[in-house]
């Protein structure tokens, strides 16, 4: 089973993107297809009217939860029909056994520090030079969070753009953001990656972005696609796209042992 | 030793009593007269006849003026760069001269007190004259007839028969009113009526004509010399007669003009041989010019010793004081001091004699009183001579202060020979009147007199604060040259005995003791440049004295106290010719010490921390609003402290833009300490030298000084827009803090009189310069509203309409708003009726990190630097917002900015037209891969048309909510909003049909025949729970029996529904949520059959998708008007993972959007819509709409989210609700 994460600050949102690229990449129309976990992670603010530091609770997890599994259930559900035995859901209940995972919690001591300081980190000033201190804070925090992900090897990774309360305003300002930076790191760590958002409707705004992810991380290369591509009346094409960076992403193990082993 | 200033001046003196000088330009001159002298050669010696020394202080630091001891300080003799002579009264004490001890006569008093009623104390014009006191002397020549008539008689018999030879008197008068009477009595009782009359206009008149009209008289004149012989005299004599003279002009040019009547050389260049005057007011020498001998000669009925005012040059005292409130006025920073300062300048203005409406204001005792002292103590001060030694004048007003109080161990029983002149004085008027006289010009003019005047003052002062003679003076008094005399001739025991006296007279007369610390040794202190008033002890002793004293106090006494401590000292510090006054005040108030003492504590500090004036001198933190004007106050004074500010940038920018002069002068200096202070560093240390930047504050003060450069003048809202833009540059320059942090706006509130308009809809915002990431600009222009409403409405510390600038108090410094400052612009001096400028304010928030300390202080100095300009930035708002043009300009934007939105015409947005177009291009949409599960393209349509047209009619709604709801509707072709009482329901109008009773919406499509299946459409997803009994509610009607237009109010009813469709589901368009909706539908009545329903995660599903479901439920609810109830229309909210955030803040945000709607131009209308249509109905309705979420319990225990829409618009029924009423 391929497994794809999808980093957003707001279930609501990614909700439309499980009804739409999530459940595609479950490939329930065909039972021996290999399908494609999704695993939603949340934090962040972006989405919230002001800056709080409120955090989901254990409760908000499993309600959303609940709804992935309901939806799941209800497409396979298309193809099961009448049929007690339900194959298709037996088959595949695999794909939402872990589908959510909230990255701070507001029971979970310690959490709500961690998230702070990574935020503090992340709204400071003088980001955008690389070799300074508060960058060189900011990016570990960013590595601490990638951790609490525990993302496994031969993944992908989507990553909202805006994750933090301001987040488009610092992009509009030219300012190095959270997402593009976890994005780098993740990609560092040999993981396929994209980007999306709700705002990457304007064709110019995506290309600057685009462009400015380049100049912040030596000219690396990264796709941001438009979030209503990915919802139900969205865009088959980018699906398969997605769907294809696994087969990339093998490939290029492949190649990396084959150059272990010749080292 | 000699003083910093002194070393720098200092140059070692060769042996022999040489010194070397710099002065070239005798170096030059001496070359030339002595080239030969060796000595001279290069002359660059003086040598010094007299050697005085001289003493230089440093003007912060001057022990003369702020001595230790208050009671040592020594007046300033004030002088201007350009005069070496100071406005002051040096005398000459004759040799061997004992004083004129003349007592004052019977008769002299006689004459004098029936001026009662006749003096205007005042600054009064008359011609080119001026006078500070004018006496009305017709009416005084009315009050005194008899006794001029007797005093005529008398004079006559000296002079008229001094030869027997025929003279021919002729009486000269200037043509004026005021002197007619007296011109008649001296020739009927001195010359029995046989006086030629001589009348003309001396101003207006030609020789030639004066020749022509008066040539009888020139005839006989010529007659009596042709016969003339061998008189001895003169056969011709002249006299003079006038009620007064003032400058003596019109007599010489009398003089002249007579002159020509007579036959050249014969007579002497004086022609008067006597000057009759009613009212003298003329020095023995002044007379001494006009007419010869004038002890004999010049006669005059009465003599006031209270001079006239002096005209020439820039010497009318009068005039002096209306300049110097128009100065103090054009440098107020606060409105009430602008208020107070136009009022006085307004006071001051001359005027003329003859205005009868304004001479009757002046009130008349007073002036009396006034006249009366100035008499007096002219003759017991000065004629009496007791203005040479010191201690003289003190012991005068000592004496005669308790003389008037009656104190008898002390009674000096003749009170100078004026006793019975002050015998009707003798109470706590004739004290105060004593002591406002012996303080004002020309007394203050002599500095020896001043000097007695401000011990006397002080010492006084301090005894009514409470302190003990023995610590008002240092312990070696007797060597203090300046205050030693005051051990003679018991004056300290006197001093005691007299302030015990004034309380007691003050108790026993009824009147506040407040008010005489206030009015008469505050003000007199201040009238004479004493800087006691601005010491620290001062006001730490008269906040404890106010304090004692609080309890008897009115609000408005308090506010009075307070306001007018704030105008002598805001007088002192400005008007004072002493420009270093400011900055010591300055580090009076930054540092909470005085500048003598901050300089030795401190001078190790680099920066300090600022202090809290209120807290330095009151001892305490502002704990509620006890001492709010004492508080007020406090920041009023910090407020008025521009001047160096001002003046440093004036300089810079328009005197000496480019020059370096400035280098050296004093005022930088000084703006260089003010500017070091006010950024918290030790202005003291030179180490830490800055490099100063001005330049955002130069733009500004050019912009505000002289409007632009351009040849093209910016238009009205680029120049205000340049303004905001000048304000936030200055604000990031000049305090470090980030563009982003600031926000500005400049409102003007709209005069618009609708009574049942949220107060806040009459602001609008002119220009603004907003940044605010978190709360959107929508909701940070409500917040700017809602302050300044805030601030005008409830006060709180800072009075916005009084004082003109209100700052955020302690709670939102500390809190996550931002702190901010509102300044208020208006015309001062005129009512709020005749007010011809629109009110305007300025609002400027800041969010930084600066410690809460700094940050109150920083917001304040932000303030002032506006404030500063607060005169020039009107005479641009008088320009610009005069009369209400401007401001309702500014309203029209906001509706423009509304009405523009595309949504104001057909409520859908482009994305909901973007789904109507799958109907026509959406071909996979509706294809085989459906991305529907439900719906068809035909019902789809369906749905959409339903929208479209719902939307539309809303538009309409809305649109026209923004005509005046009471324009004629029957002129408009469109569809009438609400349907008159008598028009009839004929079924086939549709938009004619009145909404009577509720059945008639026939919601759940069951009445037949009126069927309507928009709601035959809704009732297959929403599930529309309402009581039966609900169908027989009736609507209410408006005052002229109107009914809501049925139409109308089921599209708003579809609009509520849609809203319902939206919050209750997950998914993300119009379509999607129909056809989702549809889906569950179709699930629970089709498919569940085939479901395990004994499978759990089946059962819990099932479960699930009963709940998702979409309802609303519809109910009646009780209002607090007795004739109206609610109608209720309540949803279930999704609410995922909090996604809404917090309700109550999306309540708060819903209430805004509808009080202040021109400012969120955002879309989001239909509740505008919906509240604007229901409430129009009926104009006098208090109800209002409303609409909010609420959290609600469920059966289970679990809290859900509702949003509820509350429309007052149905009749109350008979019976219903009265128990609960009565219960409640």
């Amino acid at each position: 089973m391929k497994q794809l994460y999808w980093i957003d600050d707001n279930f609501q949102q990614v909700n439309y993107i499980a009804q739409g690229a999530i459940s595609k990449l479950w490939k329930l129309e065909d039972i021996d297809k290999e399908e494609i976990a999704s695993k939603i992670l949340i934090f962040g603010n972006a989405y919230k009217v002001a800056d709080t530091d409120e955090l989901p609770t254990e409760e908000n997890e499993r309600e959303v939860y609940q709804k992935l599994q309901d939806l799941f259930m209800e497409e396979c559900q298309k193809h099961d029909g009448p049929s007690k035995d339900r194959p298709m859901y037996n088959e595949k209940k695999v794909l939402i056994q872990d589908p959510i995972s909230y990255l701070y919690k507001r029971e979970v001591s310690g959490d709500l520090e961690a998230y702070k300081k990574m935020k503090g980190a992340w709204i400071s000033e003088n980001l955008d030079d690389k070799n300074s201190e508060n960058y060189e804070k900011a990016a570990r925090e960013a590595g601490l969070l990638i951790e609490r992900m525990k993302i496994k090897p031969a993944s992908v990774v989507g990553i909202d753009i805006a994750l933090l309360h301001d987040d488009l305003e610092r992009l509009r300002q030219k300012r190095r953001i959270l997402s593009m930076e976890l994005c780098h790191q993740i990609l560092s760590a040999h993981i396929r990656c994209f980007m999306y958002s709700t705002e990457a409707d304007d064709d110019i705004l995506r290309k600057n972005w685009e462009e400015m992810y380049g100049s912040f991380y030596d000219n690396e290369e990264i796709k941001i696609y438009k979030r209503s591509d990915l919802m139900q009346k969205g865009n088959d094409d980018i699906v398969k796209e997605i769907d294809q960076m696994f087969e990339k992403e093998q490939k290029d193990e492949v190649q990396d042992n084959g150059k272990d082993n010749v080292g | 030793m000699p003083s910093k200033i002194e070393e720098k001046y200092w140059k070692n003196v060769l042996p022999n009593h040489q010194i070397k000088t710099k002065l070239s330009i005798l170096n030059e001159k001496s070359k030339e007269i002595s080239t030969d002298d060796k000595k001279n050669k290069e002359n660059m010696d003086i040598q010094y006849i007299i050697r005085s020394s001289v003493v230089w202080h440093d003007p912060l630091a001057c022990e003369l003026c702020y001595p230790e001891y208050v009671i040592d300080e020594i007046p300033l003799v004030e002088t201007d760069a350009t005069s070496t002579v100071p406005t002051q009264q040096i005398r000459y004490r004759e040799y061997q001269y004992n004083g004129d001890n003349t007592i004052a006569t019977a008769t002299e008093y006689d004459r004098f007190t029936k001026l009662q009623g006749c003096v205007f104390y005042d600054h009064i014009c008359r011609r080119q004259n001026h006078y500070q006191f004018y006496i009305d002397t017709q009416r005084y020549f009315y009050n005194v007839k008899n006794m001029v008539k007797n005093w005529l008689v008398e004079q006559s018999k000296e002079f008229l028969y001094e030869t027997n030879e025929p003279v021919l008197h002729i009486i000269f008068s200037p043509e004026h009113n005021t002197n007619v009477g007296f011109v008649q009595y001296v020739n009927i009782y001195c010359f029995n009526g046989l006086a030629e009359i001589v009348s003309i206009n001396v101003d207006k008149q030609f020789r030639s004509n004066f020749i022509c009209e008066h040539a009888a008289i020139k005839r006989m004149i010529e007659e009596l010399h042709r016969d003339r012989y061998d008189m001895k005299n003169l056969p011709v004599k002249f006299y003079f007669v006038d009620d007064t003279v003032i400058t003596g002009d019109t007599l010489e040019k009398a003089n002249g003009l007579l002159h020509s009547l007579v036959p050249s050389s014969e007579y002497p260049v004086n022609l008067f041989s006597k000057i009759f005057v009613l009212v003298d007011r003329l020095s023995d020498e002044t007379k001494q010019s006009y007419v010869d001998s004038p002890d004999k000669n010049f006669m005059a009925f009465l003599h006031i010793d209270v001079s006239n005012i002096r005209t020439h040059g820039d010497s009318c005292i009068g005039c002096k004081l209306e300049q110097d409130a128009e100065k103090l006025y054009k440098r107020s920073a606060t409105r009430n001091m602008a208020t107070y300062w136009f009022g006085k300048f307004k006071d001051y203005r001359k005027k003329p004699y003859d205005n009868k409406n304004e001479m009757l204001s002046i009130e008349s005792s007073k002036s009396y009183r006034m006249l009366l002292f100035s008499h007096v103590l002219q003759n017991v001060v000065v004629k009496q001579g007791n203005c040479y030694t010191l201690g003289d004048v003190y012991d005068i007003v000592l004496n005669l202060s308790l003389w008037l109080l009656k104190v008898d161990d002390y009674e000096d029983k003749a009170a100078y020979g004026y006793k019975k002149y002050l015998e009707d004085m003798r109470n706590m008027d004739g004290v105060c009147t004593l002591l406002k006289t012996i303080c004002r010009p020309f007394f203050s003019y002599d500095f020896k007199i001043k000097r007695q005047v401000y011990t006397f003052f002080i010492f006084l002062a301090e005894l009514i604060l409470g302190e003990k003679s023995s610590c008002i003076f240092p312990k070696n008094l007797e060597i203090k040259e300046n205050i030693g005399y005051l051990l003679d001739n018991d004056r300290i025991s006197k001093m005691d005995v007299l302030a015990k006296y004034i309380e007691k007279r003050i108790t026993e007369e009824k009147k506040s003791e407040l008010d005489f610390l206030k009015d008469y040794l505050l003000e007199g202190l201040t009238d004479m440049g004493s800087t006691y008033a601005m010491r620290m002890q001062t006001l730490k002793k008269v906040y404890k004295y106010f304090k004692s004293k609080e309890k008897n106090l009115s609000t408005n006494e308090k506010k009075e106290f307070w306001n007018s401590y704030e105008v002598n000292i805001h007088r002192l510090v400005t008007g004072n010719a002493d420009e270093s006054r400011e900055l010591w005040l300055e580090y009076m108030y930054i540092t909470g010490m005085e500048y003598r003492k901050f300089s030795i504590k401190n001078y190790n500090n680099d920066s300090y921390e600022p202090n809290f004036f209120y807290e330095t001198i009151a001892d305490t933190s502002l704990e509620n609003q006890q001492d709010k004007y004492f508080y007020q106050f406090c920041h009023n004074l910090f407020m008025q402290n521009i001047g160096i500010n001002f003046d440093g940038l004036e300089e810079k920018c328009i005197v000496q833009p480019s020059s370096e002069s400035m280098d050296e002068s004093f005022l930088k200096d000084y703006w260089k300490q003010m500017r070091k202070l006010d950024s918290f560093d030790n202005p003291l240390l030179n180490s830490r030298e800055k490099e100063v930047n001005t330049q955002g504050e130069e733009r500004l003060f050019i912009l505000l000084k002289s409007g632009t450069n351009e040849v093209i003048e910016p238009s009205v809202n680029e120049w205000y827009e340049r303004f905001l833009k000048y304000i936030v540059d200055v604000i990031v320059e000049k305090y470090n803090i980030d563009k982003k942090n600031i926000n500005i706006a400049m409102l003007t509130e709209n005069n618009e009189n609708v009574e049942h308009i949220n107060r806040i809809q009459f602001f609008d915002i002119v220009q603004d310069i907003v940044n605010s990431g978190k709360t959107g600009i929508s909701e940070t222009r409500y917040y700017i509203k809602e302050r300044v409403v805030d601030a005008l409405e409830s006060g709180g510390l800072f009075d916005l309409e009084n004082n003109g600038y209100t700052i955020s108090e302690g709670n939102v410094l500390n809190g996550e708003k931002r702190p901010y400052v509102i300044a208020f612009f208006d015309n001062p001096g005129k009512g709020k009726q005749e007010r011809s400028l629109a009110r305007v304010f300025l609002y400027i928030s800041i969010a930084d990190d600066i410690e809460t300390n700094k940050k109150e202080l920083t917001l304040r100095l932000i303030l002032r630097d506006v404030l500063m300009y607060r005169n020039r930035i009107l005479r641009f708002l008088e320009r610009d917002f005069a009369g209400e043009i401007y401001a309702n300009y500014a309203h029209t934007i906001g509706e423009r900015n509304i009405l523009s939105h595309e949504k104001a015409h057909s409520h859908n947005t482009t994305a909901d037209d973007a789904i109507s177009l799958e109907i026509f291009q959406g071909e996979k949409i509706f294809g085989k891969e459906s991305d529907y599960a439900i719906l068809k393209k035909t019902t789809a349509a369906e749905w959409l048309l339903l929208r479209n047209y719902t939307n539309g009619q809303i538009a309409k709604i809305f649109n026209r909510s923004f005509h005046d709801h009471t324009e004629d509707v029957y002129s408009l072709n469109s569809p009438m909003l609400y349907i008159p009482n008598d028009s009839i329901n004929y079924s086939n109008s549709l938009f004619k049909q009145k909404l009577d009773v509720f059945s008639r919406l026939n919601l759940k499509n069951e009445n037949r025949g009126v069927s309507d299946d928009r709601f035959k459409l809704l009732n297959q997803i929403i599930y529309i729970q309402y009581d039966k009994t609900l169908n027989d509610a009736l609507f209410i009607q408006g005052n002229n029996g109107q009914f809501y237009n049925l139409e109308y109010f089921k599209c708003i009813l579809i609009d509520i529904m849609f809203s319902a469709i939206k919050f209750e589901s997950d998914r993300p368009d119009y379509l999607l949520r129909i056809d989702r909706f549809l889906e569950i539908k179709d699930k629970l009545e089709k498919d569940v059959q085939s479901w395990d329903i004994n499978d759990e995660a089946t059962a819990g599903l099932i479960e699930r998708l009963r709940d998702s479901q979409c309802s609303i439920k519809i109910f009646r609810d009780i209002s607090l008007d007795s004739d109206i109830d609610y109608l209720v229309i309540q949803n279930p909210v999704k609410e995922m993972d909090n996604s809404m955030g917090n309700w109550e803040e999306q309540n708060e945000i819903i209430k805004h959007r509808l009080n202040n709607p021109l400012d969120y131009a955002d879309g989001h209308m239909s509740l505008l819509a919906i509240k604007r249509y229901i409430e129009n109905l009926d104009e006098t309705m208090e109800l209002e709409c409303s609409f909010q979420y609420v959290v609600h319990k469920e059966d289970n225990g679990h809290e859900k989210l509702y949003f509820e829409n509350r429309l007052p618009i149905l009749k109350r029924e008979v019976g219903r609700y009265e128990t609960i009423i009565l219960d409640r």
